[in-house]
Order: structure tokens, then sequence, then C-alpha cells
């Protein structure tokens, strides 16, 4: 196990330098510069070169960003919020998506496993066919589409919530697109319960189980939940990192400060180290999520065995 | 059961209530709360008065310092901060007073030093403000070679002779100084406040003073909102009508017109699309907006340097066309570089475009053929390709109209499109790679300098490397003469040149549609540099 997240460590780190490396050369090979606007003259332009060490060459840029880096200091941003620390603008930015993010998880997962279980237990009624069909519709519906509806019913007709981000009323304010966002993720997690429960209630296990006459209600609460929920976490913890990164779609949509907002901003303005700061931030967050769920694969589930072959 | 479900339809109820409680519902739910809520497009870079660059930034710090000028509500140059002026030395020094009750919202009082301290900081190259040419473009002695490094930037000459007194020495009279002092930038800073703050200085609430009408509450950068509330130490207080203006980022203009709508706020800018559904609307306004849109060609490239070439290009577009079919929000074609509203001529009181030349800024289609055929045998240029960027999505309709036009009115001339990000687009226009491209110029201040400057042979904002002797020296001119009348001549003649030599043939003036609860008084959009200021403005 301990040579396995060893392994996995070492490999984290070698990607995000990859990323790093091939981020910042690209960076620096696409047209224009941060500080390209008409009423700046060249001496200006060059004054900013020298302020923010972007005159010297490319490799010793790199360094020096790298040097910082391990230090904690992702420099500063030149044009989105000058000056202000990249380190400080993720965080101040991550926060708002985290909330919604998170928001959207726990109640897509909530109402989509209860409405697989739902299906599952009353397989070939109407009950399956509704929950599958609102499933449907929530896979296929883009989330830009949902923002759209209830955006217009809430916030244009009944005026009831705010239809865009109001940092005043963190938690009122971000009900419609913790909504919008929680969609896919309760139509995905209802389809896995329910297959997973369905397969989990085909198997001999259950009908011995079933067969020496232990209560449905029991049945269904500690031998087919507890073996879905391995396949639960299996797709949440892709979608959960989809949710808090930021939805970009969502964000625009609400005008939500997130951090999904910032990243396209800054990669509009060509805001180097605010690109290369939340790229970085984005690729340690799924590297870490993802080792987490491997090893949490091997705490709910004996089967999988992390260390195979030591 | 029954119970169960008189609880739950009690308890959405009550939900429903503390939502509908807390909407925001502007200034309509109560007109006299003196307080309105704006809407902005972008967000706010930074609100240090040397670095805050975009309109959002710009109009917040504008509304949160005072130098020794500010704009007064008909755009004119008044005394802000200093109580009165008194010029000697043929003048080239001015001796301002500062007044006497002009205070921090701190409390601390306002001081000559506090000047100084905030013109070195503007002028001092290791800042690299956008705008350290000001103090050059003022004439403020030795400005340009301190933003060069060939100076200490304590040679500056601006200098504070008491605690509030400053004396300002010129390397020559500038005639809209008074204009250029109005800026933001020019505001004094609190040399204490900033040491103490550090980097922190103008990052959030707590890092940041007030010496204008409003100081800025719960706010740190990278906010989508941000509150303006009434400065109560500020020299004017007494005349301040709105006690809060909260101003929101929505960039979505759609977005933006239903926050209009559900009350949540009070002034917000419409997109061409949205106009039509309007239009009608007792809130909707629509003034000319504050930037020229034109085509810009790089002369250096062969077969561009032919002036027929240009000329007929030009005379193939129909700009009124553009404004009534294309844009539909109220843009207005214009002829002349520096546009509509902005400077009135001091004999007359025409207004300056009116008065620019429009021989070649008119469509004609003869006027276009006879051109063409006269730049044929000059050129075989027989392929252009026009460069424009996505910032506004009107721009690929006017660029796709602008290619139909010329392929129609010049046979045998063919034009491509190209569209890149904005970056890119002035990337292209500062190395000169590219043809001819679709671009704006906004004015900083209310002068035609603010725009013709820009054509003059050295200046580096001259994309399209136009070179004309006769130009340069009326711009030379107009920068010596302290007569207005003179003044204003030579700088219409110079504009005539350059329209003439079709180098940038303007196409349309941009229309401000707007919602603005009708309510709301004294708060026109300013043509030239920040376009609010809220000090003027009150609920009836």
């Amino acid at each position: 196990m301990k040579k396995y997240v060893l392994k996995r460590l070492l490999i984290a780190v070698v990607t995000l330098f990859l990323i790093t490396l091939i981020l910042f050369v690209m960076e620096k090979a696409m047209p224009g510069s941060p500080f390209n606007d008409e009423k700046m003259s060249h001496a200006q332009v060059a004054a900013l070169y020298r302020k923010y060490g972007l005159d010297g060459p490319i490799w010793l840029q790199f360094f020096n960003y790298l040097k910082n880096m391990i230090t904690g200091d992702f420099g500063v941003s030149y044009t989105v919020q000058v000056n202000t620390p990249v380190t400080t603008m993720i965080f101040q930015h991550f926060k708002i998506s985290l909330q919604i993010g998170l928001q959207a998880t726990i109640l897509g997962s909530i109402i989509g496993f209860f409405m697989g279980v739902l299906a599952a237990v009353k397989k070939g009624t109407i009950w399956d066919n509704l929950m599958t069909g609102i499933s449907v519709l929530g896979i296929s519906l883009p989330n830009f589409v949902v923002a759209l509806i209830i955006s217009l019913i809430f916030s244009y007709k009944l005026m009831v919530l705010p239809g865009t981000y109001q940092q005043t009323q963190p938690f009122v304010s971000s009900i419609l697109p913790t909504i919008a966002l929680s969609t896919f993720t309760m139509a995905s997690i209802e389809r896995y319960v329910r297959n997973d429960m369905i397969t989990i209630m085909d198997s001999d296990y259950y009908r011995l189980a079933d067969s020496k006459g232990i209560k449905k209600y029991q049945l269904i609460m500690h031998h087919v939940i507890r073996n879905t929920l391995i396949s639960v976490i299996t797709v949440l913890a892709p979608l959960m990192i989809d949710l808090i990164a930021g939805s970009m779609v969502i964000e625009k949509a609400f005008a939500i400060p997130g951090l999904g907002t910032l990243y396209i901003s800054a990669i509009q303005a060509n805001d180097y180290n605010v690109v290369l700061g939340i790229t970085f931030f984005y690729a340690v967050l799924f590297i870490g999520i993802m080792l987490v769920v491997d090893i949490l694969y091997g705490l709910i589930d004996p089967r999988i065995r992390l260390d195979e072959g030591e | 059961m029954k119970k169960g479900a008189v609880l739950a339809t009690a308890a959405v109820a009550c939900f429903g209530m503390l939502l509908t409680g807390c909407q925001n519902k502007g200034n309509s739910s109560s007109k006299k709360q003196e307080k309105i809520t704006v809407v902005q497009n972008a967000p706010v870079d930074s609100l240090d008065p040397i670095l805050a660059y975009s309109n959002s930034s710009s109009v917040v710090v504008a509304n949160t310092t005072e130098g020794l000028y500010t704009i007064d509500a008909n755009d004119k140059p008044q005394l802000g901060l200093a109580s009165n002026v008194k010029t000697s030395n043929h003048g080239l020094t001015k001796t301002f007073t500062i007044r006497e009750d002009a205070k921090w919202s701190n409390g601390d009082p306002i001081t000559a030093n506090d000047f100084v301290f905030a013109w070195r900081r503007l002028a001092n190259p290791k800042n690299a403000s956008a705008f350290n040419f000001q103090p050059g473009a003022a004439g403020i002695k030795n400005a340009d070679d301190i933003v060069a490094g060939k100076k200490p930037v304590n040679s500056l000459g601006v200098k504070a002779t008491g605690k509030k007194t400053l004396v300002v020495e010129l390397d020559h009279v500038v005639p809209y100084m008074n204009k250029l002092l109005a800026f933001s930038d020019f505001a004094p800073v609190n040399q204490k406040y900033f040491e103490k703050a550090g980097k922190k200085f103008a990052q959030d609430s707590d890092h940041l003073i007030a010496s204008g009408p409003y100081k800025i509450k719960d706010w740190k950068l990278g906010d989508n909102s941000i509150q303006l509330v009434k400065n109560a130490k500020y020299w004017d207080a007494k005349n301040v009508k709105l006690n809060e203006v909260k101003l929101d980022v929505i960039i979505d203009p759609e977005k933006a017109a239903i926050a209009f709508e559900n009350g949540s706020a009070d002034y917000v800018h419409l997109s061409g699309q949205l106009v039509p559904k309007y239009r009608k609307d007792k809130n909707y306004e629509n003034e000319v907006g504050n930037f020229t849109q034109y085509l810009m060609f790089n002369v250096k490239k062969p077969g561009l340097d032919n002036e027929d070439l240009r000329k007929a290009i030009s005379s193939s577009i129909n700009r009124k066309e553009i404004t009534k079919h294309i844009l539909k929000d109220g843009s207005i074609p214009v002829h002349s570089m520096v546009m509509k509203n902005l400077v009135k001529n001091p004999s007359n009181g025409k207004d300056f475009a009116d008065e620019s030349t429009t021989d070649l800024s008119e469509y004609s289609a003869a006027d276009a053929k006879k051109y063409w055929n006269k730049a044929k045998s000059k050129t075989d240029l027989r392929s252009i390709t026009l460069l424009y960027d996505d910032s506004d999505p009107a721009y690929a309709n006017v660029a796709a109209y602008v290619k139909a036009q010329v392929e129609k009115n010049l046979p045998g001339m063919k034009v491509d499109l190209q569209q890149v990000s904005k970056k890119t687009r002035l990337d292209k226009m500062s190395k000169a790679t590219y043809d001819v491209t679709l671009t704006r110029w906004g004015p900083d201040y209310a002068d035609p300098t603010a725009i013709l400057s820009m054509y003059q042979s050295k200046n580096d904002s001259n994309y399209g490397k136009w070179a004309n002797s006769e130009f340069d020296k009326l711009m030379a001119e107009s920068n010596k003469t302290t007569d207005q009348a003179k003044r204003y001549q030579l700088l219409l003649k110079a504009n005539n040149i350059l329209i003439d030599s079709a180098s940038c043939p303007p196409l349309y003036q941009n229309g401000a549609p707007v919602l603005k609860r009708a309510n709301i008084q004294d708060l026109p959009m300013h043509i030239a540099g920040v376009p609010y200021f809220f000090k003027y403005a009150s609920i009836k």
C-alpha cells in the first residue's frame, strides 16, 4: 500500500512538472502579451516586461517561476486583478465554486440515490419508468438549458430568487446554480444505482439471503445498498471534481465570480501567472482526488487490491 | 397525513416568503432610499489610481478620489481639492492652494505633499503605470525624462512649499492641462497610509481611503460587486445626494436586462440585439457613445500605400446601412475622427464633427468606381484581409458587410475576413502584420488631441504607419498656441488632412442604449474619460 501511494505520488510530481513546463512554453508562444493595448506605448510595455521579469530568456523565466513555485509563490496577476498574488486569487474564487459544487454534489447524489433505489425496488412499474425518464432528461439536457429554464421561472417570472450571483447573499443566490449543476449528477447516480441494485438483486447471495426469509427492507439496506455504494463512489468522484472545479457554463449563466470565470478571463487577458496557477491547482485537485478514491476502494471493498504483486 | 400536508405547505410558503424577502429590489421598491445599483460589464482590475485600467475600475476610482480639478455635470473641468490657482512665469508655474477642509475619509487632512507623493509615484518608471505619459502630456517639468529613466524621480516639477501649497512647474504650456489634471491618476495618495498598507494597498476596502465623494465598503479585489457609500469627510459632501451606489458586474447584457426587470438593478447597458425589445420602454435611453469605430489601413503594405485604393474602399461603404440595419443600437455614421458631442468650436459653438470634411466618408458608388479605376493602373493589389476581433458580436456582421460592399463596388477586389481575439489583433497591429483592421478609439479627455495625436508619425499608437509632415506640423503648432480659436482651426485642418488621406476611414460612433430608472436624475454619460460621476446624481 505504502509503495503504491509513493509510486503514485512520484508520478504526480512528474505529471505536474510536465504540465507546468508545457503550459509555460505554450503561453509564451501564444500571440500577444498581457499588455497589448492600443493606448500603451512601446516604452510602457517594455517597462511592464521589466517590472514583472518577462524580459529575460524563456528558460530563465521558467527557472525563476519553478524556484518561486516551490516556496508557494505563484506570482501575481498582471491584468485581471493587478498585483494580487495568484494563490490569494485562486482561494478567493475557488471558495465560491467549491460551495456551489459541493451543494450540487450533495443534492444531486442524494436525490439521484433515492431515485435509483426507488426505480430498482419498483422495477418494471410506473415508478421505474418515471425515474428512468427523469434521468434520461437530466443526462440529455445540457445544464445551461436547465439554467435558462429555472432562471426564467424563478428569477424572471416569479422573481423569488436572484438570477445573478450576489456576494451579499451567497446562499440564496447559489440555489439556482446548485439546482442547474446537480441535474447531471442526479441522473448519472440514479442510473448507476438502479443498474447496480438490479444486478445485485439477481445475484446468488441475494437469493440465498432472500430464501432465508430476511425481511425485504433489511435485505435492501444491508445487502444491496452497501454494495451499491462502491459504484456510487466510482461515479461520484470524477463528477465531483467537475462540479467543484467551477463549471464555466453555469458560472457564466449566473454571473458567478468562481474559479471557472477567473480561468476564462485570465486566458482571454493572457494573464500568464493566473492561467498557470489555476491549471496547476486543477491538476493537483484531479490527481489528489483520484488518488484518494483509489485508496478508498481498497478500504470499502477488500476485493480490490492496490498493492497487487507485492 | 393531513397534518403533514398542512405543515409542508406552510413550510414551502415560509421558504418562499423568506426568498422573496431576500431579493434586492433596487430603488424601485422605495423611491426615497437614495440608493442605486448600476451594472458594469467588466470586473474591476485594480483600485490603485495609477494602475486601475479597465473602464469599471476607472468609474470606481474616479468616484472615490478627487484631484486638483474635477469634471462637473456639464463635462467641464472645475477646481476640486484646490481652492484656487495662481499662474506666473509666463504660464509655466502654477501655484495651487489645497482646500482647508479637504480631508481623507479617515479624517487625515489632505496636504500638498499627498500630491507630490502621488505624482512622483505616477511618473516613477519602476511602477510602470499605463498612465505615466500623462504628467508629460500635461507639460510637467522633467516628466518625460523621468519616465524614460533619464532623470531622478524627485526632479519632477512638483513641490510642496507649505502644508496646503503646491507648486507645479511646467516645461511648456498645455492648453488642456486642467482636463488632464482631473484624471484619477493625478489624485493625491496619503503617503503615511500607503506605506503602512504596503502590498495590501487598494487590495480591499480595509486598505483604501477616499479623497472623493464616495468611499468603498466591504470589498476585496475579485468581488463581483462593489458598494460605494457617501464619504462624510468629503469637502463637498453636502452636495452629494445619493447615499449609496452599488456597482454589480454582469457581463452578459441579457442577464443585466433581467436584473433590471426584476428590480435588482437600476442602470444597465443594452446590446444592439436587445434594443428592439426595449425601445418603447419608459426607462429606455440612448445617447451617442464614447468611441469611433473605423478601418485602419497598414500603409506600409505594398498597394495599401496607394491613396486612391484606400479612397475607393472608403467610398464603397454605406455607413448609414451599417448603423440602421446592422447595429440598430443608436450608433450614428461619422465623418470625422473626432466624434460628435466631444468638442465645440469656441467661436461659433458648432460641433467639431459637423465641421469636419465629409467627402471621403460618404458612400458613393460612383466615387468608389472612379478611385478604383485610378488605383488599378498603379497597383496590382487585388486581395486584402480584413482583421477584426471577437470582443463584440457586432464586429463580425460589420466586417461581413464591409466585405460585401467592397467586393460589389470594386469589381475584381477580394476581401478575406480574419477573426481573432482582441489581444491577437492588437499584437498584429503593433507588429504591422495586417492589411486592414476594424478598430476603435475612445478619447481620454475632451479635446481633439486625445484622438488626433495618435496619428503623428512618431506616435507608438500609429499602427497604420501613416505619416504626413503637414499634419505633424499642425499638431505641433496647436500644442504651442494658447489662442483657443486658432488652436481649434489648426486641429480641424489636421483632422481634415487625416480624413482626406483615407488612411483610417471612420465608420460610426457607437450608440449607448441603456435602461435607466426614470426617477434617476443628473447621471449623464460622459463621452471622454470616465463615463459616470455619481456626485451630481439624485433620485426624483
